[in-house]
Parts: structure tokens; sequence; C-alpha cells
């Protein structure tokens, strides 16, 4: 077993993420890799929530779809979570509740999986040491703490750090975890080897029910997988948890980004929050804006000063700012946008994921004018493309909208320390020096070249006006609607895309012969292997996906190419071609419907990838379901 | 080089001319519009201000008004139809050494950017807005806006709007303003004077000007000489309380009698959007200045 899975479930505002949390650094701090990735509703409370964390002793990027462990905090969460058990994956479902919902259906696939299942009666022990309803689910976290077999300071530990702010109740917090632990170790009931049935339990009987079995087989299975992980722990003692949020919020006070735009929405929302929440550290302006036009106008009229300001939502508050993404692109005053994909048309699946606006964020925007388009593929990722980002704005005055989505800005990933150093401040052409700035004539601002780059300078400066003119202009800025001038203008703008291409950094082939042999300290010679050989493309979170697929056939000694895109637009074509004509079978891989990722291809390149790995119902990939994807393709 | 350039414009004595804000290109407006006088009147307002071209934004919305952007000199940015507010205000919030004025349009303000107008009051931006009020969409040719007077035809709607007219200062009065002033086309001294009040005010917050504005193309009702024989001065009024909200608010509400024109309301308790926030109480510099490699390493312990 090298790869755990717990899910917690229950309603919106039960406490699933605060549960989330406090598992998944606990794991960390134990010494091991996780991922969490978490669903709910658009809803306050009530609906249906979830946080799903998978554990090993590797570094891990995505969610399987088949879990272990099931925690459900009320009685509907079984049902949700049904189809989520197989055989081949020995599994148990924790409950706090007395009696979940059992019926046919669910109990058909708990008996087929071989589901156990195990009450606490967490509400009652909360209770014993001074808490509510809601500590009793920390109380659960001990119990499972302790079935599992895991050291119990380390969760103490976390609960505190949690709870740091609320000295009141971090008591009472702690002594729950540690009544929930000794509750398993004194007295836990032993697991059912058989289903539940609705109505079973009475209330009198819901203490003495699971009273079967001494030992579980399963529950020992999970703990040898859990020693047997914890063999290859190591020091996680600097890792963090973040968030793609979390992580563009630091990328951007590290990239110099000095004030921040946004109108709520999520996935995005939280980029503000963080950003504010740190604003008396940073002193950063945190503004949150009347609408999305305002917040993409206001950081162009920032940008124009010559500040580092930024903007971010979702696909539809990106419709509202493509007409600034259009004037970014005309008056040549730096853009950068952060677009978190949740699936439209319309409103959507507002808390879901997609790949789904990167025609969007290619095409947004009327008129033609230069771009670019970047796509993080993970959240440590995010720290540094946002300040990329700013690199490209600056240097080449257009606008760059960073690509982002549910799955990277709101799933918990597992990273080392971000490196502050990596990306330097670049502004381009700049000016500031004042003897230089003297020398100025207002026809620098706009002065055609071949690169299409023009010197810039900041109102303020002692210098020359411009006009930064929204109209056809000249080289000043002055309004002109001559043919001529506005042909040669266009043709200034548009030659900052072939500039830019040619700077873009070549794509990126991973391949799990390589890295991954290395790090399992056995290494596979190439001309030895004559099985079958796996080519995937993809762009953005798809990076995530690959990278556990590519894991999990090395362990079958398939070797795994997968071509990374991340400068998506302007699109490098040379290595994508030659991978492509020389991988014919290469496979697709994009969470939407239309495959937008293999339409650009066709258009750069005129190659049609015809396997594809495409889906588009709110879900990430999981790792069961894309290995079987595409061991269909039989390749 | 031209008359166009500053050349020999010192920096340091900031001895501020008329001719630096004077550019190559004529106004093209029609013969008798009101621009023509805003457009005197926000250049004589800078002189003698002593403000140069390199100590204030200029920005423009689409529209006539728009059109003066490259006949006069100085920094300036020409934006998109009804946005020139937030543009205004994050470039004020960028760099609050530099004076930011924004000109927009009847159609830009009370239309497409109404929205930004009743936020830019309340968070009180510390700009100095200027509208450019006409009755009416002049660079579309003539349709109607949220000031053309009641049952008077306009192109695309030739029984007149289908909407009720707005008086924007009324509007204003309702969001919590710190300046308000109605200025006249016809009247450039005046102008002059109400425009140096408002880029005086702005470092206090959101400075705004509604002022009434002929269009001799399309508005046949309130024509320069319609407007001529119905405003007046409220300094004609000795004993106008500036500070008085309610009595502002009556006294603008008169569009058809008797106009009042001038600084109508002025407040300078209402903090300005800066000055509301409290973690930039005591930094000195501004956000173009700070921008360089912030360390997040304490941020970061925090995911640990």
């Amino acid at each position: 077993m090298d790869r755990i899975t717990i899910k917690i479930a229950g309603q919106s505002g039960q406490g699933v993420n605060v549960l989330g949390e406090i598992l998944t650094k606990a794991f960390k701090r134990a010494g091991l890799n996780t991922f969490g990735y978490r669903e709910y509703p658009s809803l306050i409370k009530g609906g249906h929530a979830s946080y799903q964390i998978d554990i090993s002793s590797t570094p891990l990027f995505s969610a399987s779809r088949n879990l272990n462990i099931l925690f459900v905090l009320n009685r509907q969460s079984t049902i949700w979570h049904e189809s989520e058990f197989i055989k081949e994956k020995p599994s148990v479902i924790f409950h706090d509740i007395a009696n979940p919902r059992i019926n046919g259906k669910e109990a058909d696939a708990f008996n087929s999986a071989s589901t156990e299942m195990v009450y606490i009666p967490a509400l009652k022990l909360s209770q014993e040491v001074g808490g509510n309803e809601l500590t009793s689910n920390l109380v659960s976290l001990g119990t499972i703490w302790r079935v599992l077999g895991l050291d119990k300071e380390i969760l103490l530990d976390v609960i505190r750090a949690k709870f740091a702010s609320k000295p009141k109740i971090v008591e009472i917090d702690v002594a729950c975890a540690v009544k929930g632990y000794e509750y398993a170790e004194f007295e836990i009931p032993p697991f059912t080897k058989r289903v539940i049935k609705e109505g079973e339990i009475s209330n009198e009987d819901k203490t003495k029910f699971h009273l079967l079995s001494p030992e579980s087989e399963t529950l020992m299975i999970l703990k040898n997988g859990f020693s047997e992980l914890l063999k290859g722990k190591h020091n996680t003692s600097q890792d963090m948890i973040m968030s793609g949020n979390e992580t563009a919020a630091l990328g951007a006070i590290n990239a110099g980004v000095r004030i921040y735009y946004s109108y709520p929405m999520t996935p995005t929302s939280a980029i503000m929050e963080h950003l504010a929440d740190a604003a008396h550290q940073t002193g950063m302006i945190v503004k949150q804006a009347e609408d999305e036009i305002t917040a993409s106008a206001m950081a162009i009229g920032s940008m124009h000063m010559g500040t580092r300001a930024l903007t971010g939502t979702s696909g539809g508050g990106f419709d509202l700012m493509t007409e600034h993404v259009s004037l970014s692109g005309m008056i040549e005053v730096p853009f950068v946008c952060i677009l978190g994909q949740r699936p439209g048309p319309a409103t959507g699946m507002p808390t879901w994921t997609t790949q789904g606006d990167l025609m969007l964020a290619i095409n947004g925007g009327h008129g033609e004018f230069s771009r670019c388009v970047l796509a993080v593929k993970d959240a440590e990722d995010t720290f540094y493309k946002v300040q990329e980002a700013f690199n490209i704005a600056e240097k080449f005055q257009i606008p760059v909208i960073v690509l982002t989505d549910k799955y990277i800005a709101e799933s918990s990933f597992q990273i080392e320390k971000l490196d502050e150093g990596k990306i330097p401040i670049i502004r381009g052409n700049l000016i500031v020096d004042e003897k230089e700035l003297l020398e100025l004539k207002a026809t620098d601002r706009y002065k055609f070249s071949e690169s299409g780059i023009s010197k810039r300078w900041l109102p303020g400066s002692k210098a020359e006006g411009f006009n930064a003119q929204s109209d056809e202009h000249d080289e000043e800025g002055n309004l002109t609607e001559d043919a001529i001038p506005a042909e040669k203008m266009m043709e200034k703008r548009l030659s900052k895309m072939k500039t830019l291409v040619n700077e873009l950094p070549e794509p990126e082939v991973l391949s799990n012969r390589h890295s991954l042999t290395l790090h399992l300290g056995k290494r596979i010679e190439t001309n030895d292997v004559k099985r079958k050989t796996i080519n995937l493309i993809g762009w953005g979170s798809t990076y995530c996906i690959a990278k556990d697929v590519m894991k999990e056939y090395l362990k079958q000694d398939i070797t795994v190419n997968y071509f990374h895109l991340e400068y998506i637009w302007p699109l490098k074509t040379e290595k994508l071609e030659n991978f492509l004509k020389e991988n014919p079978n290469t496979i697709l891989i994009e969470c939407n419907h239309t495959g937008q990722l293999g339409k650009l291809i066709r258009m750069e390149t005129g190659i049609e990838i015809k396997n594809k790995i495409l889906k588009w119902d709110g879900r990430p990939f999981f790792l069961e379901e894309m290995i079987e994807k595409i061991n269909a393709f039989n390749l | 080089m031209g008359a166009c350039c500053t050349p020999n414009y010192d920096y340091e004595s900031g001895d501020v001319k008329v001719s630096d804000f004077n550019a190559e290109m004529q106004p093209n407006w029609c013969s008798g519009c009101g621009d023509f006088a805003i457009w005197s009147a926000i250049k004589r307002a800078l002189v003698e201000l002593n403000i140069g071209t390199h100590e204030v934004l200029l920005c423009f919305d689409i529209g006539c008004n728009g059109n003066m952007s490259d006949k006069i000199k100085g920094y300036r940015i020409h934006a998109l139809h009804g946005r020139v507010l937030p543009l205004a205000a994050g470039a004020k919030l960028a760099n609050p050494n530099v004076k930011v004025i924004a000109f927009a349009g009847d159609g830009a303000t009370y239309s497409e950017g109404l929205n930004h107008f009743i936020n830019s009051i309340k968070s009180n931006y510390p700009i100095t807005f200027l509208v450019h009020d006409n009755g009416n969409y002049g660079l579309t040719t003539g349709q109607a806006s949220s000031t053309t007077p009641e049952g008077a035809p306009r192109t695309a709607s030739p029984d007149g709007p289908t909407s009720s007219r707005l008086n924007p200062l009324e509007l204003a009065f309702n969001c919590t303003p710190g300046f308000v002033a109605r200025g006249f086309s016809g009247n450039i001294r005046q102008l002059v004077e109400i425009f140096k009040e408002a880029i005086m005010y702005q470092d206090k917050g959101f400075a705004y000007v509604d002022i009434l504005q002929a269009c001799p193309t399309y508005n046949k009702e309130t024509t320069h000489d319609w407007y001529m024989q119905r405003v007046f001065d409220i300094k004609e009024n000795k004993d106008y309380d500036l500070g008085n909200l309610a009595k502002a608010k009556e006294t603008a509400s008169d569009m058809e009698n008797k106009i009042a024109t001038g600084v109508l309301y002025k407040n300078e308790s209402n903090p300005s959007y800066l000055a509301r926030l409290e973690y930039r109480k005591d930094t000195k510099t501004t956000l173009v200045e700070e921008v360089t490699k912030h360390s997040t390493m304490e941020l970061q312990k925090l995911y640990v």
C-alpha cells in the first residue's frame, strides 16, 4: 500500500474543512506527504461537503477516486460516497452519528466492497469533557488517529496550533481529541463484519451494536499500511500545506504587487482574503471593487502610474474585464489577471473545477493585440508564475492572464519552502533615470521598432508627457485614423508577439524514466525497454494527474512521457510539432468538453490530436479513473 | 521641436505657463460647443495653481470630452467609455503625489458608468471629476442621455426620452459626498475658480463638478442662451452655508428656473479612501516607490 485515502464528509458548516486541515497537517508532521482535495456546494450551511486526504511517503499531486477511510458527520454522507469503495481497497467507515443512512444501494455497495463500519459515540464523549457537538468531531479525530496507530502528540500539537487564537476553547478541543484517542485505546467497539441496515440500531443499542469482531482484519491492513508508509517517512518539518490561492497571494507579495483589486468570485476570492489578512504586515492595499470592470480599470490605472497591481477573478468576472484587457493591449500598459476557472457557461457550478476558459483567456477582448497566457501547474508553481507574469507584462507592456482552476486554487498541496530569489523583478524598458527622462520625446512612448517594445515612463516623471490613447494613435498617442500610421501602429503592437514567443521558455517534457527511476533508486536502461510507451499532452492542472499517473505506470515498468504546456499563448510550436509527429498516439488530456488545447494546437500547427481524454463534470481527473481511461486506448 | 514640447521647462522653479499645455492639434469640436470653455478653463486653472504638465494626470472618458486628450499637453490617458473613474482612482492610489483629474460626459457618467460614479463618491477617492453635461450623447450623433430634458426628441427616441430625467447632483448628495459643484460653460472665469477649488480639494477626497454645457448641434432645449437666462452664482448669496448638505441638495434641485452654479457643498471631515486604510497610516512612500521584492518568509511560517 503506497497511498492511503481518507475522506471526511458532512454538511457545509459542520467543520469538514477544519477537520481536513488538521488531519492533513498531522499526517505531514508525521513525516508523510499529503494531498488535500475539497468538494463543497455553493451554499453556506447545509448541502454536502467533503475533504479528502491522500497520504503517501512520496509527493502527491492528485486525489484517488477510491477510499480507505470515510468519516461521516451526517446521515446522508454515506449516499454521496457509496460509489467510492471497491473490494481491492480495504475500507472502513467511521461515523459519529448513530445510524448513517444505509439502504439497498449503499448496502450493496458496502457489502461488495467489504467495507466495515465503526461507530464512535463522539457527542457523549465530548460532553464528558465539557465539549459540544462541534468539538465532538475532534473526539472522532482522536479515535481515528489511534486506530491507525499514530502518535498522539502530533495530532494534539496541530490542534493546539489551529486554535491558538482561541485560548478559551483550545483546552476543550485538546481534551476532546485525547478523549477520543483514549476511547480507541481502551473501549473501541470492534468493527462490524456486516453492514448496518437502516433502523437496525435503536437508541438503547447504539453503544452495544458493534460487538462482533475482536480485531478487524481491515483495520490490521490499514494499520500495517500506515506503518509501511511510515517506513518511508522523511523530514517534512519545513514542508508547508498550501492551496494555490495561498501561494498566489504570497507570489503577489513577493512580486512587489502593492495593490490588489478584485470582486468576490469563487474560486479566487480567497486570494483577496489572504492578502487582506496580511495587509497589516505587507502594507499592500486590498480593494474590493464594486465589480470586475472596476477591478480591471483600477488595476490598469495603477499600473500606468508604475506600481504593480494585480486582479483576480473567474470566467464570469473575466468576461467583464475583457474590455480592459483590450485597453491594456492598445495603450500598452501592463495588466495581470489571475483567472481561476470554474465550470460555465453562465453561473455554471461555482465551487467545482474545469479547464474550460483557455479560449476565453486567449481570445477575450475585442480587436487584435499582443497578450500572454500562462497556466499554473500546481500550488508551488503559482507562486512563481504570478511573479513571471508581472515580468512579462512589464517587459512587453501587454496583458498577461494567469490561468488556474478550482482544483489548484483550493486543493491543499504539500510543498517545500518557496524560493524568493528565483524570480527577480524585471521591469523592462521602464525609464526612471532623471537624465534619460529629460532626453525623452513624447513620441518615444509608442515609437515604432522591430521588437514592438518602446520606452515606457511614468506620469509624475520630469519628462514630456504623452497620451495613453485608446483610439488608434501615432507615436505620441495622438488620435489618428489615417491608413498608414494605423497600419504601422497595429504592426508595432502585434510584433511583440514574435519577440515574446522567442523569449518564452520551451515546454517541458516529463518522463517517468528519468526523475522517478532515480527517485526509486533503480535505474532502468531505456534500450531494455521493449514494452509500450504512453505519451500524454496537457496543460495547467493536468500536470498534477500526469505526475501521479507516471508513478503508477512505472510500477508496471511502462514508460510515460508527458508534454506539458504552461506558456500557452503565444504557443511555441517547434518542439510541440516534433513531439506530436514522433508520437502520433499521443493522448490529449483536458478537463473540458471541447478539447480546447487540442483545437489551439491544430490552429497553430495543423496537427490534430485524435486521442482525447476529456472530462467536464466539475470534478478533476482522479487517479484510478485516469489510468482506466488511458488503458482503454490499448496502446 | 514644435510648440508642443517643453524642452526649456524648468522643473525646479516650476514656473508654469499656459503654453506648456498647448498642443499642436487644434480642437475639432462643433462651433459653439461648451467644450472649448472647459478646455480653456482647465488649462487656466492648472497654470494659476502652478501645476506643471508632469504633476498632473489628465484622464479622459470617451465622447466629445475625450477629444480633448490630444489637444492638451502633459500626461494623459484616454480610456474606455464609462470607465474613467475607476481608472483615475487606480492611478491616484498608486501615486498620490500626482494630481489626478478625470473628465467624462453625461452619457458615460450617468448611464454607462453610473455604478462607478456612485461608488467613487462613496469611496471618496482623492481625485477631481469634471462632467461635461450637455444633455445628450454628442459623439454618437445625438441620442438621449440621463440628463436630456423630458419630452425632448433625440436620435433613437424621436418622441422624447423614455425614462425620467436625472438631476445628477441630487444623486450625488445621497452618496455622502465631500465636494459638489456645478459649473456652466458660459462662464469661463467661474469655471476656473471652481476647477481650482476642486483640484485643491482632491487630497481630501472626491471633488465632483457637473458642468452644464451647450451642445449646439443636438441640444435645442437647454441651449447656451437658455442657461444664460437661468444660472446664478451661489456666491451672490452671502449667507449660503457650504457645509449644509440638506440646503445644498435643495439648492441644486432647481434645474428649470433659478439654476445655482458654483461650489455648492464642501465638507472636509469625510476621510478619503487612503485615509481609511489603517494599515497604511504611517506609510510615507507611494505604491510606485514600493515596488520591490517583499519577503514572505514570516507568512510562509503560517503554513508549516
